[in-house]
């Protein structure tokens, strides 16, 4: 009996070295991208000592001495981090609740067109002020929402009246502009791997159904829609675990004093207080618990869409 | 002065009697002593840094220091993070020959604490004592770290005693943080109206609008104004200086809102809003946007640094023909408190100069650097480094030093001007202020608005503000945090004030914003900034 398990244990030995001598190149790219993120991701981890220490960039990050909790009850004990938080919230929940389904539409919709060429000039446009940075982009809305600019104008033209201040100078418009802004310049380029997901349906299975008798409507509800599925799952979950982050680039160019009250997100309350104060231990305890927060919806949502729909990817 | 005449007068005494004392006698001597060719190494410590010291063109002036004294220099830049890529070469111990840092930089104190600096002093003492020529005694004494002490050689920066003996004509470069700018074709139609008292000041601006209510098809905008995330610079910097605010009293540092006549001003804002002469794009215009107005003259009324007007009148007149139109902007007197003092504009004096040149232990030839420095801070090295080789870039006509024009005049890029010349404030890795501040300009270089003089004729010397204006939050983190939310509460704040709907709900605003001011622990930034202005003060013999 003893002599069997060795000559099983030793012969499934040599298989396995002899599967990783096959597998040789394949190994040797695997582990270089293993070791990247060894180097890249779980290295720099360390560097969450900083948020536990008085770090000074002057010296070395380990010979700072150790603080504890203090920066994280600093920032827990800051009254002005809730309202941070309030508006970092609304604007990602308005992003989740409008800006997610979106792009999903806009994909269904154009896979409707029947016109190929008219299709790729659609799809083309649409993605195109994707590459616009926020900057140039802030830079634009400024303008447009000036006191002569394109869209005060135009509202003027329909009849309506502008707010006294502008639309960039009411805190009221603010997450509606935020949000508006990124759904405009994001929602081609989004659509882009639903549309990768609708085209690997099966055309078979949309024919079948046309034969049956399905319209339009109930093709896209019983075959479009189940088939990405999984894709909308993952994307959804990732999402959700971004809500702590906001766009800093973008907030950052439209925040201004008159709009401080809904623009101050947490990212652009940290750059004030931490950042710009070189202030690397706070910056740092914010980022952490972010990232903790993050860590827990991840999996929270995760549980959620492997519930609902079957797909989980931990 | 009395007393600051007295210790240079000690000052030296001492020094012409460290000859007779004796100190290794033998090891004096200048940059003639060694002319052999060697190369230092200096790391600049911004990742931007470009300049390079070529020597493969006769007529750069890097090439004519070369020559004349054997020393060449190779800049080394971080590449990638600055702030990460010294942290290494200081925790490495292994330092170039001369390294430029800022005073501020955190990574000086680091240096020095490491042993890795050398003291110029002693340096001084041993192999060159020219040093003492070339460095203001109130330098030495600024920059050192105790007594004795000294590790930074000042660049860019000025000497107190030497600024405040500058004639006019040199003072240009210091005086006057800011001044009023109007548009000359605007004030001159309107027959220049006083505009130093509130009524003057509301009833110019609206009489502007009436006569010139568009400026290419866009309405005129009164007047130029820019809140920002911690305020607005003009009333909350500018203001203060117009009205010849003092700096401290005997409660300690000057609250500026203690100031009637300020507060006062602040409500003439209120009621020019009201009137309709502040363009509501004054609250959430950036950079850029006041940028593209300014240079369509769409303000009739600007309050700046004379620098950045410089650059704005420049674009108009060429771009615009303001030349002949007359929009361009000029110089006006505006924002006089009660009395009709003259205002009281900051000097512009840089006593903690900008990149100061550090010589570090590893230093391959620590005598040849000192010497070079003492020889490129001097006058003949500065001379070279601004006008360049005789009869290549300048000549001397009756005696004083005369860039020839295509130096000036825009006939030569300002690359070619790099590659080939290196003149006229290109370098900027040496530069000595007291020297650089006296050299001739070209006349056709001044600019014609009359900010300069203006900033001359009204400039205080407020030096003793050094290091009070942002808090190191390395030294004083809880004041720094404090004067940073204050600071985030005001911008969301002056704007209300500006809006408010009457001075009524003006004072309620003010007043709760000054009380949250105070339960935010204002007082703490406040003393801070006075035991630092009399640091200062002390530092510099200043009663």
């Amino acid at each position: 009996m003893d002599h069997l398990t060795v000559t099983v244990g030793l012969k499934s030995r040599r298989r396995f070295f002899l599967k990783l001598r096959r597998q040789t190149v394949i190994q040797i790219m695997a582990l270089s991208g293993l070791a990247w993120m060894i180097i890249f991701n779980y290295i720099p981890m360390a560097g969450i000592y900083v948020a536990f220490s008085d770090y000074n960039v002057a010296k070395p990050m380990f010979s700072a001495p150790w603080a504890g909790f203090k920066y994280f009850e600093q920032f827990l004990n800051d009254a002005k981090i809730y309202e941070a938080l309030t508006n970092t919230l609304g604007i990602s929940i308005l992003n989740i609740v409008i800006g997610f389904p979106i792009p999903i539409i806009f994909a269904i919709l154009l896979n409707e067109l029947n016109s190929v060429r008219y299709k790729r000039i659609v799809q083309t446009v649409s993605y195109l002020p994707h590459f616009v940075s926020w900057v140039i982009l802030g830079g634009f809305m400024i303008n447009w929402t000036s006191e002569t600019g394109l869209i005060t104008d135009l509202i003027k033209k329909v009849g309506l009246v502008p707010p006294r201040l502008g639309l960039l100078g009411d805190p009221d418009y603010f997450w509606g502009l935020a949000v508006g802004s990124v759904i405009w310049k994001e929602m081609g380029w989004n659509a882009i791997i639903y549309i990768a997901a609708i085209a690997g349906i099966n055309p078979e299975l949309f024919e079948v159904a046309t034969i049956d008798g399905a319209n339009r409507w109930q093709r896209i509800l019983h075959i479009t829609l189940p088939s990405i599925k999984g894709t909308i799952a993952i994307l959804f979950t990732l999402t959700v675990a971004r809500l702590l982050d906001s766009n800093f680039e973008q907030i950052f160019v439209l925040y201004n004093t008159l709009n401080a009250s809904r623009s101050t997100v947490v990212d652009i309350y940290v750059y004030h207080v931490g950042m710009r104060l070189g202030r690397f231990s706070y910056a740092t305890a914010v980022g952490l618990s972010r990232s903790i927060v993050a860590l827990i919806l991840l999996i929270i949502s995760n549980r959620v869409s492997d519930k609902l729909t079957g797909v989980s990817f931990i | 002065m009395k007393r600051l005449l007295l210790l240079l007068l000690a000052g030296t005494l001492v020094l012409s009697m460290l000859p007779l004392i004796g100190i290794a006698e033998d090891t004096q001597g200048t940059w003639e002593t060694d002319l052999t060719p060697i190369t230092f190494d200096v790391y600049f410590s911004e990742s931007w840094w470009y300049d390079e010291w070529t020597t493969d063109q006769p007529t750069r002036s890097s090439t004519y220091i070369t020559e004349k004294t054997g020393v060449s220099i190779n800049f080394i830049a971080p590449t990638g993070d600055r702030d990460e890529a010294t942290q290494r070469m200081i925790a490495g111990g292994d330092v170039y020959d001369i390294m430029l840092f800022s005073v501020y930089d955190p990574f000086v104190k680091g240096l020095e604490e490491a042993g890795l600096l050398l003291n110029l002093l002693d340096l001084a003492d041993t192999y060159d004592k020219t040093f003492y020529d070339v460095v203001a005694p109130s330098q030495i004494g600024w920059f050192s770290s105790a007594p004795g002490v000294l590790y930074s050689y000042p660049n860019f920066a000025d000497a107190f005693e030497q600024a405040m003996a500058m004639p006019d004509s040199a003072k240009r470069f210091l005086s006057g943080d800011a001044g009023v700018g109007v548009r000359k074709d605007i004030y001159d139609a309107l027959g220049r109206p006083d505009m130093t008292t509130i009524d003057g000041f509301l009833s110019t601006l609206a009489a502007a609008q009436e006569l010139y209510p568009e400026v290419d098809g866009l309405p005129l905008i009164p007047i130029h104004l820019m809140f920002e995330g911690n305020g607005c610079r003009v009333l909350d910097s500018y203001l203060p200086q117009f009205l010849a605010q003092p700096i401290t009293d005997e409660n300690g540092m000057f609250d500026r809102f203690s100031d009637p006549a300020y507060i006062d001003w602040l409500k003439a804002f209120r009621k020019a809003y009201d009137l309709g002469l502040i363009s509501r794009d004054s609250f959430t215009d950036k950079r850029e946007q006041v940028e593209e107005k300014l240079s369509s003259g769409r303000y009739f009324m600007v309050t700046m640094g004379a620098s950045d007007l410089a650059m704005v009148n420049n674009d108009l007149y060429a771009v615009r023909g303001g030349k002949d139109t007359g929009v361009w902007y000029e110089v006006a007197e505006a924002f006089h408190n009660p009395a009709g003092d003259a205002p009281h504009l900051h000097d512009k004096i840089l006593l903690d100069g900008w990149k100061n040149l550090y010589i570090s232990k590893n230093c391959k030839d620590p005598a040849r650097a000192i010497r070079f420095l003492n020889y490129v801070m001097g006058e003949e090295g500065q001379r070279a480094i601004w006008f360049g080789i005789e009869g290549v870039t300048y000549d001397v006509i009756d005696g004083a030093d005369v860039f020839k024009p295509f130096v000036y005049d825009g006939s030569v890029s300002w690359e070619e001007l790099v590659e080939k010349y290196f003149v006229y404030g290109q370098n900027w890795a040496f530069w000595n202020n007291n020297l650089q501040n006296t050299f001739a300009r070209p006349e056709e270089w001044r600019p014609k608005d009359g900010f300069d003089q203006y900033g001359a004729q009204n400039m205080y010397f407020r030096t003793e503000l050094e290091g009070t204006y942002s808090i190191d939050s390395t030294l004083f983190p809880d004041e720094a945090l404090i004067d940073e939310q204050v600071g985030l509460e005001w911008g969301t704040t002056l704007p209300k004030l500006i809006m408010a709907e009457s001075d009524e709900a003006f004072d309620t605003i003010l007043n709760a914003f000054l009380k949250l001011r105070d339960e935010m622990g204002y007082d703490r930034v406040l003393a801070l900034r006075y035991d630092i202005v009399q640091a200062n003060r002390e530092k510099l013999g200043i009663k």
